[in-house]
């Protein structure tokens, strides 16, 4: 998550991307912690029911493992997604400013 | 004040037969019926195959959800527009043209919900760390990455 802070959210114009974390823990200070102890300014949310999760197939019963991404146009298309465990930052990078464009 | 009243006895009497004269006029037997038509409407997925079901909204009036292809008789002629819709789906809106005693057909490509490329991603509602609520209606118009993540 801070390498996502560094290398995407502060390259990026906030006021046409959004970045939000996803994690389905049910600790709220450790969230909090997490975020705020590593200076994190984009949203964390809490999906302690796994609603999020679940509606975009992620976890061990999809076949996948976190970390999963998934890039939203400003239509609300899917455009891109990664499961595979590569954290693949300058492509992500590259695939929303593509779509900024 | 007798002058008054006889002014004003002739003035409704003048009013009244200008109304029965305008009544009295060769009306029509009956209206003309008006022209109409017929439409069918098909749903498919972007790859080519049927919907089992599209629901229909016609100049903002909502038929529901109906067996695809959906047929609607006895449409006005002119112009209509006709907002279709699938619960595993994004609605789409278009225009068309209904001729007089014609079956005009319209398709809609719709794409399905779902996580995946190419899907309209679902809709979502969460809380931040900070109490606000973020919902993806909330960042529609922005490029918005998800990054699920575990409790490591």
């Amino acid at each position: 998550m801070p390498t996502i802070h560094g290398l995407i959210w502060q390259q990026l114009p906030h006021e046409s991307v959004a970045i939000l974390a996803v994690n389905n823990t049910s600790s709220t200070s450790w969230l909090m912690n997490y975020s705020i102890g590593r200076g994190i300014t984009y949203p964390f949310v809490f999906d302690e029911e796994s609603s999020l999760f679940d509606s975009y197939q992620v976890g061990p019963q999809f076949g996948n493992t976190p970390p999963t991404y998934v890039i939203i146009d400003q239509q609300g298309i899917v455009q891109y997604r990664t499961d595979d465990r590569f954290n693949r930052y300058d492509e992500m990078k590259d695939k929303i400013e593509e779509l900024l464009e | 004040m007798m002058n008054h009243k006889k002014s004003t006895a002739v003035l409704m009497i003048t009013v009244y037969s200008a109304i029965l004269l305008q009544h009295c006029g060769k009306q029509p037997t009956s209206l003309p019926a008006e022209l109409t038509g017929n439409l069918q409407i098909t749903g498919f997925h972007m790859d080519g195959s049927l919907f089992d079901s599209i629901g229909i909204n016609l100049d903002d009036f909502d038929h529901g959800t109906m067996e695809n292809p959906a047929t609607l008789t006895d449409l006005v002629i002119g112009s209509h527009r006709i907002f279709a819709y699938s619960e595993a789906s994004s609605g789409t809106t278009k225009t068309v043209e209904i001729r007089e005693d014609a079956l005009t057909t319209i398709d809609f490509w719709m794409t399905a919900t779902g996580p995946y490329v190419g899907n309209v991603a679902p809709s979502f509602a969460a809380t931040d760390v900070g109490g606000n609520e973020v919902t993806s209606e909330s960042l529609r118009g922005k490029v918005v990455l998800l990054a699920f993540f575990e409790h490591t």
